[in-house]
């Protein structure tokens, strides 16, 4: 290396980005604490010291090579793996959304019954003089009237009072009625709740009317239950993210919480019989999907390969041609196919002469999804098939023919055996993309056609991965737990299966 | 003659079918292009008529902002692919090159974290994101800057890899 990058100059630039960086990192990561996301502070701050102790010391030079990768990777790959994965020990779906304290809360917030004829009286926010919310009540069927703060209740005598033509009180000694504007800008004096006889409260239910309520419930954290204060029912906390009836643990008081439930989605994967039923559907299908892209692919690609491998005239123009699917972003063109499978419009009825509704019916989507599959994939594969079939020695096929075999012969004896040894890696992996392939299913069916009002979630040609996302996110339910745990799977599975296609190819490299 | 056909008759035509359905998807596109009207709708495959319209719209209507689009693809995409290739060469050299404990295992690592399932990890990446956002909205969740570092992370493994190929393949001297 020329000595620009060895003398003082570089060791002060160096220095220069250095601190620049660091003081970015420092001004995120003390902003990040001080809003109380620890996790990411704490990243960045370990982020802080490794930068400087790799690139202030001779500890270890690949590291100066890594470091900064390696961050990258951690904060955006490893990261989300590792949260998803917690996801996955976690009862994580709607109705068990939120951390226990604010599940107690909302609890508490509901738990709460109006008395026995449904109460409700007209009445005046304002405050005290002393500066307190209160509330001037008028109980216009029974002519009293109330002055009610969250703290005691005033009954206040009539002839102190100005009260106007419905019998309702507007103004009282001590009392400040607050202006209207303001009423209506906040929405905390709603939340409010004045006192009433017993153990009553009112709560302001619209501008100038009030409710009577009580509070039902109450926690006990000392024995983290809740208990109806009127009919004594006590609700214990089931350790899944909710609180149930002691007796019966299906009555449940909602929202609950996300807590942790260990391998319960995992369970239910293999035990609960509406999850399992799908879920083997989904992936029976994945693996003919999969095995059959492969398959359709490879076997097209390398048919056009054998065409074109030879002198042929317009090979070029040919060739450019058909590269042309794999050159046109994925997404694009599966969006141009669904536009042209559809029954009423689309190209393809239109061509046939027919009015098949794809997306309609199972059998049809899944062969339509296997067309634009097919459609997308078979120029990977002309492509490799054409470069192998080159690669392999013409010594071999001169020799087989020399020795009587005619062409037929000679391909299936010689030239397909070694192009699947050369190529089973490669089949192996468009196996575990397609596997994957989330893009192509999502954006041609849907994972559709699927029967929603039966409440079905896996539809006909839903692959694992786009069930997992209608799991997630495509439902009025969204369970992110089950998701998750789905997803792990799919990850032990595509794991196994590229880690075969390794092993296969690290045996070829030991052979040749 | 007759040996000619019978070689590469097969061969054309075999050719000619799969380059048929090869361009048939586009074809139909650039035809609906210059048509007027919206959808990718069809009536027939022959030209019937030649507008202009869309990609008058295209660059005027007010409702798509297409030039502005292009602008965000090439800020970020150029933004990801110089910042990747730096970051992403300078550990592809390390992995090629130089001798180191646990090389091995990293290199396994890359490879095996690219078969975890991307859509699901998706929901955590926002999750996160969603999270800086509140403490700094500048690289958060719906700004460019989040959008390039979660494109630089993600696409770390693979660029890894991808470099680290074409490292090994250039001789040592």
């Amino acid at each position: 290396m020329s000595s620009v990058f060895r003398g003082t100059f570089a060791l002060i630039l160096k220095i220069i980005a250095l601190a620049g960086i660091t003081a970015i990192l420092v001004f995120l990561a003390q902003s990040a604490i001080a809003s109380g996301e620890m996790a990411i502070g704490a990243f960045l701050v370990i982020s802080i010291l490794i930068i400087n102790f790799t690139y202030l010391t001779k500890f270890s030079i690949p590291l100066k090579f890594f470091v900064p990768g390696i961050l990258f990777f951690i904060a955006f790959v490893i990261a989300p793996m590792i949260f998803t994965v917690v996801m996955s020990t976690f009862n994580y779906q709607t109705g068990n959304y939120i951390t226990k304290d604010a599940a107690i809360e909302q609890v508490l917030i509901r738990g709460v019954e109006p008395d026995a004829n449904q109460t409700t009286f007209d009445l005046v926010s304002g405050k005290t003089s002393d500066g307190s919310d209160a509330i001037l009540v008028s109980d216009v069927a029974n002519q009293k009237f109330y002055l009610s703060t969250q703290k005691e209740l005033k009954v206040l005598d009539s002839s102190d009072l100005s009260i106007n033509q419905y019998g309702v009180a507007t103004t009282a000694p001590g009392f400040a009625e607050t202006p209207v504007d303001e009423l209506v800008s906040s929405d905390s004096y709603s939340k409010i709740r004045y006192k009433y006889l017993d153990d009553y409260y009112i709560v302001i239910e619209a501008q100038g009317v009030g409710a009577v309520f009580r509070q039902t419930l109450t926690y006990d954290s000392r024995t983290d239950t809740m208990r109806n204060i009127q009919t004594g029912e006590l609700y214990i906390n089931n350790n899944k993210g909710n609180f149930v009836l002691k007796d019966s643990p299906d009555i449940i008081l909602t929202p609950g919480w996300r807590a942790p439930v260990w391998f319960e989605n995992y369970a239910k994967l293999v035990m609960d019989s509406r999850v399992r039923t799908p879920l083997i559907k989904v992936f029976i299908w994945t693996v003919i999907f999969a095995s059959l892209t492969v398959l359709s692919t490879f076997a097209f690609g390398l048919l056009l390969a054998l065409a074109l491998n030879k002198k042929l005239r317009g090979r070029r123009v040919y060739r450019s041609i058909l590269i042309l699917p794999y050159a046109m972003p994925s997404i694009m063109s599966i969006l141009i196919w669904a536009g042209m499978f559809d029954s009423q419009f689309g190209a393809i009825n239109n061509l046939l002469n027919t009015e098949i509704a794809w997306f309609s019916n199972p059998n049809f989507a899944r062969a339509a999804v296997l067309l634009v599959n097919l459609w997308l994939g078979f120029p990977y594969f002309y492509l490799i098939c054409s470069g192998s079939l080159q690669a392999i020695p013409s010594e071999l096929l001169e020799a087989a023919s020399i020795d009587g075999a005619n062409p037929r012969q000679v391909f299936r004896q010689v030239t397909l055996p070694l192009l699947l040894q050369i190529l089973s890696p490669l089949l192996i992996a468009s196996f575990a993309f397609n596997f994957n392939n989330f893009n192509l299913i999502y954006l041609l069916t849907g994972g559709g056609p699927r029967n929603t009002l039966d409440g079905e979630v896996a539809g006909a040609t839903d692959i694992l991965i786009s069930y997992t996302y209608q799991i997630a996110f495509g439902r009025n339910i969204l369970d992110f737990g089950l998701a998750s745990a789905i997803s792990v799977l799919i990850f032990f599975l595509v794991a196994s299966i590229s880690f075969y296609g390794l092993r296969k190819s690290k045996v070829m490299d030991t052979f040749s | 003659m007759n040996k000619w056909l019978r070689e590469n008759l097969w061969r054309h035509s075999f050719a000619t079918f799969t380059c048929i359905f090869a361009l048939f998807p586009l074809y139909l596109v650039v035809l609906s292009s210059f048509k007027s009207g919206g959808s990718l709708q069809l009536t027939s495959f022959v030209p019937r008529e030649f507008s202009l319209e869309n990609y008058k719209m295209l660059f005027t209507s007010p409702k798509i902002p297409f030039l502005s689009w292009v602008k965000n693809s090439l800020i970020i995409s150029s933004t990801v692919a110089i910042s990747s290739v730096i970051i992403g060469a300078a550990s592809a050299f390390a992995f090629s090159r130089l001798r180191f404990k646990g090389k091995k295992f990293g290199i396994q690592l890359l490879l095996l974290v690219q078969m975890f399932p991307a859509v699901l990890a998706l929901s955590a990446v926002y999750v996160i994101m969603e999270r800086v956002y509140t403490f700094a909205p500048g690289v958060g969740l719906g700004t460019q800057a989040g959008l390039i570092l979660v494109y630089l992370g993600g696409s770390m493994s693979v660029n890894i890899w991808l470099l680290k190929g074409f490292v090994d393949s250039i001789p040592a001297e």
